[in-house]
């Protein structure tokens, strides 16, 4: 009750502002008339008259769909980073939580791209704004998982997430090193960024349920349930084929959310998706997900999942006095542009019977 | 009063015109002025309509001047007042699409430059710093001292390659020390990191996005054992944004690069120069015609922007344009249509239909700048009705005599009368140039300010006050020795009143009196104003059951305050030795209790003889009066409103139509008629009269208390700071004077602050009020469109705002 007669004193100012931007969110007429363009320029057209405003001028015409995906993220990134720098702790701490995931994200595009070859500064340039941090771009340097640690990682936030990646080659090798293991390969950087995302999603729930007051605990609790069973489900289905045993597979598994541990305990079992989807049946929520796409029809799960995140976040505007606006509104503003660049790419495609397989929000 | 009493009268035209004159009938209205086209494409979505591409073309071209007039600015260059051009927009987005591509080969060009001087630079400084942490690095050359210190350090270095390799470079100071951090972590330590700052900006450049930027850099050398650790280090200075440089070994090769790096630099910047040159040059001649290609442009935007508030059939050959055009100016419509087409080499004659139509024509008010203040205030309440009375030819003089009275000092006056005089004095120095907020709305309302200070003047005239000091300019009428009254007061308060002991209750009831008599006969006038508005609508039902009954109503109650007001004054009570009535008192006993003053025991209430017969009268007036308004206009409305009916489904039957046709009727109706909404908003009218009479002569009385505020503030800086600070005697000791000239200073500040701008603007801010709902309030609907001409004339304008 406390954080309710309180609350507004340090937060009530961005709750405020937060509440107005999300007003500014697309709704389904604009989506309606959206979808009736022709081009992407027209696109810009019918964006000005919405809270996007002017943000597309002095852009050369044709559009591409690229900069449009760009200056939409700039817009979430100003409207973010405005809110970031007005903050008080807790709220600030709590945002600050919201970027890491988009670190991760990011440290693993870099990886990744480093281990294809590719040039570091081209991958920068696709990283997601909100995670970016010092010395990003020097991950692509370090070839085993423990000198990404040591060079890069250490310093950052993400940093001590690692020490639980790290400790995944360790116990089980006692002593002696084997070399190659740490080796920063295709299914190890799948390990690391699962276990990084288990980490911070661990992390940030302890957070949450414990410095942020119970509304913020209620809201969040859910939001974060949902993300953490999420990445269970996914970790199982990617992988079916390989040789990731069901002890590693179990210390993938978040230790949070609706599934843990009775489902991921059946999860880890399965070795096809008709039996995800028996281990899946007994919860309500998640029956659906898989139930309706056939095997292998990766974009309708994803998109099922999508759906289900943004009426949670949905439902988080519904209640006052805790912190999950704001991780809302950037997963909205995210969807939005997920699907402003969706039909972007149908128009330029002329790929119109896709066009509405977007998320709609409000 | 001309076209300011009320809007023009405006004629909905239509021309049907050849397609391939379009343009040029377009742009010649567009020089004139005078027409409003009307949107016929209503609700189509913009990107639907037909000429969005064209828009489209124009809005990119304006990109493009907008990204020179960015260069023109950065530069520096100024750009040259409009001149005339006759260039097409078609040839000058060709002309544009070159001079953009030719800046930006030549910004590319300079960037390209710049970094290479940069870079050279850098070069410059890492031979320099490094140069002093090389020696003191190297074995032994700490020992070796002068002269010899170059030869040792050769020795040194030379055996040191072999197991110590180097890497020098420079990078952002911001960087450095998370970069020494990756270094040290990278190398498990085995690496010396030594850095110095430089103490020159520099520049990074991003050669994709052509942005520059100026950081502090630092310049830095490493030293690693082996040549794996070298290159892991080169890689991750490069993502710190370092730069890396050559240092040479040997010291006759550095003195070589030496020589080398400042001959190019020297080089570099005359290049650097000549080319700022050319760019300059280009700029001047783009500055020269800037102003002239964005008003093009502008134009043409316009023109393609009105092209699809057309019908326009690229099949049919002919547009269709529908516009609004005061009827004065029919004539020169139909002339500048058949000019232009002439002259575009159409055969085929314009047509010009004018049409009939129920659709509210827009107002169109032309005002010149004297009005303009005045006018302004009035729409911000409400562009007045089509053909309406307009409220603004009143305020011109009605408004500066409400504030007047309540600023009423000659001093105060005279000051603010200036000020608007000085403004207006200087309008050529304002005219067109974009000025701040205040200044703005001070110079917008120069003529307001003017005239509110020639009526403070004025009412400070009447009311003898200049700066709080009492005047007697045309001499006083009262011998204060004898106590006599030698004549009455020539203009004005008589100046005696100043000096009497019961000066506030004298001036107190004065004042308030005279509110009430402005306010009645205001608002009397406002209600006159209403009958121009009925009779100009042809609405004789409101003639007869509004006017006439609001202004029996208003008479009779306040208008018989107003006579009772007068003739009070005009009879000498002291003589006739009997206390004055009250007139509140009279006003309520009309009322609670009507007939009791003609009783023999109410005898010293009594104002005249048949006192109480015309108070019955004037009661029952003015009970007659509010049925009258309330009940028959509703009714009235729904008989007319049957018989419209019945009259169009007779024609609609005797067409053949059947029963639903009905349904059509009530569509084509402009809205739907409902008897219960028309009584509820003709009640609704009757009580806001009924009450609102009261309470807005109450209001009036705001005057007084403003007036009585001004002058007694004025008067007790005056006596308070000048007089008792500074002009009584008190010797001449050198405190008093300085004491005098500070009492001085704050009665001038005090009074300015206070006096000239916070009551004036609460002055203000009452006769605003009183203009818009006590005066507006009985006449004015305010719910009018503006009329906004297509003018090329407004282009400078749009893009200020």
């Amino acid at each position: 009750m406390a954080s309710m007669g309180y609350f507004n004193v340090d937060n009530g100012f961005l709750e405020a502002v937060v509440r107005g931007f999300r007003s500014g969110i697309l709704s389904a007429s604009d989506y309606a008339n959206l979808q009736q363009c022709d081009t992407v320029d027209d696109m810009k057209l019918q964006l000005q008259g919405t809270d996007y405003g002017n943000f597309l001028q002095g852009e050369p015409s044709p559009l591409s769909t690229n900069t449009l995906a760009l200056k939409c993220t700039e817009k979430l990134v100003a409207e973010f980073e405005h809110l970031r720098v007005q903050a008080v702790e807790p709220l600030a701490t709590f945002m600050d939580y919201v970027t890491y995931g988009y670190m991760i994200d990011n440290l693993m595009l870099i990886i990744t791209g480093a281990l294809h070859d590719r040039d570091t500064n081209e991958l920068m340039a696709k990283c997601h704004p909100l995670g970016l941090f010092e010395g990003l771009s020097a991950a692509s340097i370090p070839n085993t998982a423990k000198d990404l640690y040591e060079m890069v990682l250490v310093e950052t936030p993400i940093g001590p997430y690692f020490t639980d990646v790290l400790s995944l080659w360790k116990q089980p090798q006692v002593g002696e090193r084997q070399p190659g293991v740490e080796d920063l390969d295709e299914l190890n950087i799948e390990i690391i960024r699962n276990s990084l995302y288990k980490a911070y999603l661990e992390d940030f729930y302890e957070f949450v349920t414990t410095k942020c007051g119970m509304e913020t605990a209620e809201v969040m609790g859910g939001i974060l349930s949902l993300e953490a069973d999420r990445r269970s489900i996914n970790i199982t289905v990617n992988s079916f084929e390989t040789e990731l045993s069901k002890d590693d597979k179990c210390k993938l598994y978040p230790s949070i959310g609706q599934l843990h541990p009775e489902g991921t305990a059946r999860l880890a079992l399965c070795a096809d998706v008709d039996a995800v989807r028996a281990a899946l049946d007994p919860y309500q929520d998640y029956r659906n997900v898989l139930a309706e796409s056939g095997v292998g029809e990766e974009k309708s799960v994803e998109n099922a999942f999508f759906e289900l995140e943004v009426q949670l976040n949905k439902d988080a505007f519904e209640q006052q006095f805790h912190f999950g606006l704001f991780w809302a509104y950037v997963k909205l503003r995210e969807q939005e542009v997920r699907n402003i660049v969706w039909i972007a790419e149908c128009i330029s495609q002329d790929q119109r019977s896709q066009i509405t397989q977007y998320v709609n929000i409000f | 009063m001309g076209t300011i009493f009320r809007s023009e009268k405006m004629q909905l035209v239509q021309m049907i015109v050849q397609n391939d004159a379009a343009h040029a009938v377009v742009e010649a209205f567009g020089e004139e002025g005078i027409i409003e086209f009307r949107d016929l494409n209503h609700g189509q979505p913009f990107h639907k309509r037909a000429f969005t591409d064209e828009v489209k073309r124009c809005e990119d071209v304006q990109r493009k001047l907008a990204a020179l007039k960015h260069a023109l600015e950065a530069d520096g260059v100024a750009i040259a007042e409009a001149a005339k051009e006759s260039m097409s927009a078609a040839e000058l987005a060709g002309v544009l699409a070159e001079k953009e591509e030719e800046l930006n080969h030549m910004q590319m060009q300079e960037l390209m430059l710049k970094k290479n001087h940069n870079a050279l630079l850098e070069q410059r400084h890492v031979l320099e710093l490094g140069a002093g942490i090389y020696a003191a690095q190297a074995p032994g050359s700490s020992m070796s001292a002068g002269g010899a210190e170059l030869e040792i350090t050769d020795f040194a270095s030379s055996t040191a390659t072999s197991m110590l390799s180097y890497i020098a470079g420079v990078m952002p100071r911001l960087s450095m020390a998370s970069f020494q951090r990756v270094i040290f972590r990278a190398t498990r330590g085995n690496a010396a990191v030594y850095s110095k700052a430089i103490d020159e900006t520099l520049h990074s450049y991003d050669l994709k996005s052509g942005e520059t930027e100026a950081v502090e850099k630092d310049f830095f050398m490493i030293f690693v054992a082996g040549d794996v650790l070298k290159s892991k280090i080169s890689k991750i200075a490069t993502y710190f944004d370092g730069t890396l440089y050559a240092y040479p070994d040997m010291a006759a090769d550095k003195a070589a690069m030496k020589r080398e790096v400042l001959k190019r630099l020297g080089e570099s910047s005359e290049i650097l120069r000549t080319t700022a040159q050319m760019k300059t040059a280009m700029l001047t001649d783009v500055g020269a015609h800037f102003a002239s290609w964005n008003f093009t442009i502008c134009k043409d935007k316009m023109i393609y922007d009105t092209f699809n508030k057309f019908d326009y059939d690229v099949r049919r050959k002919v547009f269709v344009a529908d516009a609004w055009v005061p009827e004065s100016k029919v004539y020169d419509v139909y002339k500048t249509l058949s000019a232009a087409t002439a002259k575009a080499g159409v055969e085929t004659r314009p047509v010009l239909n004018l049409i009939e139509t129920k659709a509210t024509p827009p107002t169109h008010l032309p005002v010149d700048k004297m009005v303009y203040g005045f006018q302004a205030l009035v729409n911000t309440y409400g562009t007045p009705r089509y053909r309406e009375v307009n409220a603004g030819a009143f305020a011109v003089i009605l408004f500066p005599f409400l504030f007047g009275i309540m600023f009423g000092d000659l001093g105060h006056g005279t000051l603010l009368m200036l000020f608007g005089l000085s403004m207006i004095r200087n309008e050529a120095s304002f005219e067109g140039k974009k000025l701040d907020d205040l200044v703005e709305m001070c110079y917008g309302g120069r003529y307001v300010i003017f005239l509110n200070g020639c009526f403070g003047m004025y009412v400070g005239l009447i009311y003898n006050e200049a700066f709080a000091c009492p005047m007697s300019i045309w001499g006083s009428g009262y011998d204060r020795d004898k106590e006599t009254i030698i004549h009455p007061p020539i203009f004005g308060v008589e100046p005696a009143w100043h000096h009497a002991t019961n000066k506030i209750s004298f001036f107190n009831s004065f004042k308030m009196k005279i509110s009430i008599i402005v306010g009645v006969l205001q608002m009397t006038f406002g209600i006159f104003l209403s009958l121009l508005n009925h009779l100009e609508y042809r609405n004789y039902k409101k003639v007869v059951f509004q006017f006439l009954p609001e202004l029996g109503f208003f008479g009779s109650i306040f208008g018989y305050l107003i006579f009772l007001i007068f003739y009070k004054w005009s009879v000498p009570w002291v003589e006739l030795g009997k206390p004055a009535p009250s007139l509140l008192t009279t006003l309520i006993n009309m009322f609670m209790s009507p007939g009791a003053v003609a009783l023999p025991e109410n005898a010293e209430l009594l104002l005249f003889q048949g006192q109480a017969d015309v108070e019955a009268v004037l009661i029952l007036v003015a009970l007659v009066c509010v049925p009258l308004l309330l009940f028959p206009i509703p009714f009235l409305e729904s008989c007319e409103h049957e018989a419209a009916l019945k009259k169009k489904l007779a024609y609609k039957a005797l067409e053949g139509g059947s029963a639903h046709e009905e349904a059509a009727v009530h569509e084509e109706g402009e809205h739907e008629f409902s008897f219960g909404d028309a009584f509820v908003h003709q009640a609704i009218h009757t009580i806001e009269f009924v009450l609102g009479s009261i309470s807005n002569t109450a209001s009036y009385l705001r005057l007084w208390a403003l007036s009585l505020a001004h002058s007694q503030l004025s008067e007790l800086f005056w006596e308070k700071l000048l007089v008792e600070g500074a002009l009584e005697p008190k010797g001449s000791s050198a405190a008093n004077m300085i004491g005098c000239w500070v009492a001085v200073i704050m009665w001038i500040v005090i009074s300015f602050m206070v006096l000239m701008v916070m009551e004036n603007l609460s002055s203000f801010l009452h006769a605003l009020r009183l203009q818009w709902v006590e005066f507006q309030g009985k006449f004015y609907s305010g719910d009018g469109i503006r009329f906004v001409a297509f003018d090329f004339k407004t282009i400078g304008e749009e893009s200020s705002e």
